[in-house]
């Protein structure tokens, strides 16, 4: 992060602060990838037939403005922190609007999102996704089961610790306050978890060979 | 937010570093990166692979820093078969090239996507369908697609080069032509999205153009304002561009964007439509909804923001554009983009108003149509808006209707499923006043134009208007001239602390009343010329300064009351000695004072009712005061003379009886009060014509309902008194017997019995031991009370204040039926109260004093159940309570009504600990109770 960037959002950390609309505007639009990224993550494989990530952050900023003052009179996160968690509520509005109780599976409400898509589900997805290309698309649901019963064995934390590095791309500092954590355990874990992802997907016969360096 | 490298874990550190390389589109080796920390290379070798793999698959995200597409810095010469010749254009979406496709020696305009972008198989495949559906159109009116092509990662669209304008250029143009003619004399908007020939001269295109449009020789001198010629370029614009959109739309295509940037204007007066489908594809890539996301909502149809699109969308957008040809600037002009969000999905109506000259009403009536809220108000097909604007040019009459403010108020109501539960009186009464507001309305133009004879009725209908619009709101809203009492608790030091109440609407009725606000807003905004229209607009004022009051927008509320104030004033200064102005503004200093009262500030209300005693004592001189002055007069003594702390209703019976009311600041003495609620009183028996007599106190229908009701209160209000008890007693039993008149002769009329429940239940109850008749008229006064309380819940379930009220007097109720030992039907009091009061606090979540209200009877609940021995219950009720206390400390922190209750709170709930033999929680519970009273203490 360079100094100049490093200006811009203390600069903008205050105008939030003093409940400046345009400020939440700048913001979202200076956090939108991530965002974006979030709801990418987090939406369920049933909805994302109905809704794109757009209408989400759509309805995730609106959120945002009615709330701006609350949040500019007890701030008690970092902006892109509130944010992502107005984002995350809005996703699971809509998860319950759209799915209802149906969704209440409890093999998938295992993540700390209890309503949108768990994380389990999400990391394996997308890793399924990166591993297989189009044309292995027959072994495609075979896989995802696997690694997700390989997510599955992972501890809670240790799981969204890497969600949340590489799927949201948040910072350690980011996911230690997102998590409510020191910044050194959420260092720790996260070497953690990636140990563990790689001895868990080395398990895994089609995806082993990827995982050897040259 | 600095990351403190020291506690990090090393290789955590190198991960970080590598995978923010990897993201930023290096190809950091692994290798390389284990040389360089030998210490760690093990871990990387085996860990980095990893990462590797699990951020492959992150996408396809044009990084644009302005919101505009950008090409990565790269120059482009050549696009396969393409030269490329300038660069034309550059909006959200991607950099428009003038080019030649070399092999056919044609000039095309190609139109580049940044090259991050489309990177997903999906999104590629969809672009692709679309320029290939879009390829498909071939209309005189639309820019034909030539085809999709590729190359170094740029994905580019190819269409047929168009020598014009973007409408979005032109308009700022002809607003420069026009305003500069005109006393405006303000620069087109400076937002011209396009860097090249910024500022068209003479000879420029878009110049060119803008004088074909308003129809004049390019180089007249100060071009006149736009004519008849102007209105029929736009009519003409629209007809072809609606004959594309039919065209389109017959084959299944939407465009989905119609904006002026997607309509060009050739030099020959040919409207080429752009860019369709390529919302569609785009949709969902960042692209799309980049800063730029304004520039296209602004064009949005409401059900597009519920993502529901159809060919009705599309006109819509099209009629948007057309109004701002026609008016110059943007309908909805918000550059937020929730603000404009909000606005579109309110349908806010919109008439059009150009910097100069008037739009004929066949075209306006013609786009007003096109622009509906509800697509089934639109035309129905392009075909048919095309129809309608051939007809307008060829002076045929068209089929589209003016929409009357009455069907404007149907839409409304339509859009506003919450009034389906009102009842058909205030439907029609609604339906009333939009006819009467309208035709008030546009007799109000036509008494501005100087149509001497109009203007008598001008004035009549906008008084019927808001005589019609006052119906209303009184149902809506009860009239409360008896302030809810108070939530008292007990404070720090056995002294009571009161929270004042205040009137919560309930959803529908809040609704509606904001709903009320244009149309008072029309009659409050009109330009008054001659005084009998500007005490209108005082008036009108006036109301919509109650209506913000009701609604709780005090400020709103002041602001209107400080604009009806001037305006009377202004009044007054062509004839001070009218007693009608007088009485008027009396009255807005009163209400104003009302709002300080609820605000308060009650130095700011006395002086307000002070200003507006005084209007009214310099009317007594030679005229006699008219009698709504004088019961003006009264309603003044009344809320001065009115303690500016009621009474509280419940006080926990067993605080000490000796407690001190805090003394409030700048209270009136009594002898001030008494004065002046005698002085109330003569007024208002000399309007009735009666002696004081309770015989004479009206039986049948009093003639003058208000002069009694606004007795009787009085009376109260001595009753309440803090020393005149005695005085006081009789004073109660006179205001309950003046109200059950009025109840019995105005059954219907809700305040009245609101009224006499509260004045029941206003008296003191006296220790134990109670002499039998006094306890048969205590409990004879509660159950008339709740009886009352009762009919008004089931006939009006909307308003929240009855509900609250019956819930409060169970309260009270229990409270006295404790203070008498029986235990059995004080919780039984206590249970109905917390029954009543829990839906309340579910319905109103973010008013603060249901909930605190709830609390209160939970823990006298809770009490009751101790004496019972019920001591679990008890615990239970009492530790639900306290997290629910402590839930909303959190909200409010430091709240010491909050804190207050909280400690209460606990010292109930160390008893019932205690009694279950936990001592060391009973002792916990003590320690915080105390600390609590501690800090409040400080506080003070």
């Amino acid at each position: 992060m360079t100094g100049d960037s490093n200006l811009i959002i203390q600069d903008l950390e205050k105008r939030l602060r003093s409940g400046d609309q345009q400020a939440l505007a700048d913001l979202f639009s200076r956090e939108r990838e991530r965002l974006w990224r979030v709801i990418h993550f987090r939406l369920a494989e049933p909805l994302r037939r109905r809704l794109e990530p757009d209408d989400v952050l759509q309805e995730a900023f609106l959120a945002a403005t009615k709330r701006l003052d609350h949040y500019a009179s007890s701030p008690t996160t970092s902006p892109f922190i509130w944010l992502r968690m107005i984002v995350n509520q809005t996703l699971i509005d809509l998860h319950r609007e759209h799915l209802g109780a149906q969704k209440r599976d409890a093999s998938l409400d295992v993540s700390i999102h209890a309503h949108s898509q768990s994380t389990s589900a999400s990391v394996a997805i997308q890793l399924v996704g990166a591993f297989i290309s189009p044309s292995r698309a027959a072994a495609r649901a075979d896989i995802l089961a696997a690694v997700y019963a390989t997510i599955e064995q992972m501890d809670p934390t240790d799981r969204e610790v890497l969600a949340l590095r590489h799927f949201e791309e948040l910072t350690n500092s980011e996911v230690a306050e997102a998590l409510g954590i020191e910044q050194k355990a959420a260092s720790i874990r996260y070497i953690r978890a990636l140990r563990r992802l790689k001895e868990l997907l080395a398990q895994i016969p089609d995806l082993s060979g990827e995982l050897h360096h040259e | 937010m600095s990351e403190s490298p020291t506690e990090r874990d090393p290789l955590e550190l190198l991960a970080a570093e590598y995978t923010e390389r990897l993201r930023q589109g290096h190809h950091p080796s692994i290798s390389d990166y284990a040389a360089q920390h030998p210490e760690l290379a093990d871990e990387i070798r085996d860990l980095f692979p990893t990462i590797v793999i699990t951020e492959r698959m992150k996408t396809r995200q044009a990084r644009s820093s302005d919101g505009r597409a950008s090409l990565g810095g790269k120059t482009l010469e050549r696009l396969g078969d393409f030269r490329l010749i300038r660069e034309i254009g550059r909006g959200g979406m991607g950099v428009v090239f003038e080019a030649e496709q070399e092999s056919l020696g044609r000039r095309v305009a190609v139109k580049v996507l940044p090259r991050q972008v489309l990177l997903d198989d999906r999104h590629l495949k969809r672009f692709q369908r679309e320029a290939r559906i879009a390829a498909n159109l071939h209309h005189t009116n639309i820019v034909e697609v030539f085809g999709v092509g590729d190359q170094e990662g740029f994905h580019y669209y190819v269409m047929q080069f168009i020598e014009g304008v973007g409408l979005e250029r032109l308009i700022p143009e002809l607003a420069r032509r026009i305003c500069k003619t005109t006393l405006h004399g303000s620069a087109p908007s400076a937002e011209d999205p396009t860097p090249t020939d910024s500022s068209p001269d003479a000879g420029s295109p878009a110049a060119t153009i803008a004088q074909l449009l308003l129809g004049k020789e390019p180089g007249d001198a100060g071009t006149p304002l736009p004519g008849s010629h102007y209105w029929r370029s736009v009519a003409r614009i629209g007809l072809q561009a609606a004959e594309a959109l039919q065209h389109a739309h017959s084959r299944g295509t939407l465009h989905r964007d119609i904006k002026p940037a997607n309509l060009l204007l050739d030099t020959q007066g040919t409207v080429w439509l752009a860019d369709f489908g390529l919302a569609k594809a785009a949709q969902s890539e960042d692209i799309s909804l980049t800063n730029d996301i304004v520039g296209t909502l602004r064009y949005m149809a409401p059900e597009q923001f519920r993502g529901t699109t159809d060919h009705r969308s599309d006109i819509y957008s099209l009629g948007l554009t057309l109004y701002e040809l026609l008016a110059l600037h943007p309908a909805y002009a918000e550059t937020s983009q929730s603000r404009l969000m909000h606005q579109i999905s309110q349908g806010q109506a919109i008439s059009i108003d150009p910097p100069s000259g008037k739009v004929p009403a066949e075209l306006e009536t013609i786009i007003l149509k096109t622009i509906s809220h509800d697509s089934c108000d639109r035309y129905s097909s392009a075909a048919a808006l095309a129809e309608d604007l051939r007809c307008y040019l060829e002076d045929r009459p068209i089929s589209a209707r003016r929409v009357s403010p009455v069907e404007r108020l149907v839409r409304w109501c339509r859009r506003n499923p919450s009034l389906a539960t009102l009842s058909g009186t205030t439907l029609t009464l609604l339906l009333l006043v939009a006819v009467v507001a309208s035709v008030g309305y546009l007799r109000t133009n036509q008494a501005l134009r100087g149509e001497a004879l109009a203007r008598g009725r001008a004035e009549a209908s906008a008084s019927l208007a808001v005589e019609a619009l006052d119906r209303i709101f009184e149902r809506l809203s009860p009239g409360q001239m008896l302030t809810p009492p108070p939530l008292s608790i007990e404070g720090t030091k056995g002294e009571t602390i009161e929270i004042p109440s205040s009137t919560i609407l309930s959803r529908d009725s809040a609704t509606l009343l904001e709903g009320m606000l244009p149309f008072y807003d029309r009659l409050a905004r009109q330009s008054a010329d001659n005084d009998s229209l500007r005490a209108r607009t005082a008036e009108a004022n006036r109301r919509l300064g109650s209506i913000h009051q009701r609604l709780g927008q005090f400020a709103e509320a002041e602001n209107d009351y400080q604009r009806a104030a001037e305006l009377y004033q202004k009044l007054r200064a062509g004839s001070p000695s009218d007693p009608k102005l007088r009485l008027d503004l009396a009255r807005v200093y009163n209400e104003w004072g009302r709002i300080h009262a609820t605000q308060q500030q009650p130095d700011l209300a006395r002086k307000s009712h002070e200003e507006a005693l005084a209007l009214m004592e310099t009317s007594t001189p030679a005229s006699p005061a008219s009698a709504p002055l004088r019961f003006e007069l009264a309603r003044t003594c009344y809320f001065l003379g009115t303690r500016e702390r009621p009474m509280p209703a419940t006080a926990p019976p067993e605080t000490d009886p000796s407690r001190s009311r805090e003394p409030a600041s700048p209270q009136r003495n009594p002898d001030d009060r008494n004065k002046l609620l005698s002085r109330a009183v003569t007024v208002l028996n000399e309007l009735t014509g009666s002696p004081e007599d309770p015989k004479r106190a009206p039986t049948d229908s009093p003639p003058h309902p208000e002069y009694q009701h606004l007795l009787a209160l009085c009376y109260l209000e001595g009753a309440t008194d803090a020393d005149g008890r005695s005085q006081g007693r009789g004073g109660a039993d006179r205001a309950i017997e003046i109200l059950e008149a009025l109840v019995a002769a105005f059954p219907n009329i809700s305040d009245y019995s609101f009224d006499l429940s509260e004045a029941c239940i206003r008296m003191h109850i006296p220790r134990p031991p109670i002499p039998p008749s006094t306890q048969e008229m205590i409990e004879a006064r509660f159950a008339r009370s709740l009886d009352l309380l009762e009919k008004l819940v089931l006939r009006n379930p909307d308003i929240p204040d009855y509900v609250s009220a019956a819930a409060r007097t169970h309260h009270k109720l229990g409270s006295f039926q404790r203070q008498m030992d029986r235990w059995g039907e004080a919780e039984q009091c206590f249970r109905r109260a917390v029954a009543l009061q829990t839906p309340l606090v579910k319905q109103f979540p973010d008013a603060p004093r249901p909930a605190l209200w709830l609390a209160t009877f939970r823990i006298a609940l809770a009490d009751v159940l101790i004496r019972k021995n019920q001591v679990e219950e008890a615990r239970s009720e009492l530790e639900a309570t306290i997290s629910s206390l402590l839930t909303q400390l959190k909200a409010k922190p430091g709240s010491a009504s909050i804190q207050d209750i909280l400690a209460f709170g606990y010292t109930k709930l160390e008893i019932a600990l205690r009694q279950s033999g936990e001592s060391e929680l009973a002792q916990e519970a003590a320690r915080k109770s105390r600390e609590i009273r501690n800090t409040l203490r400080n506080s003070r």
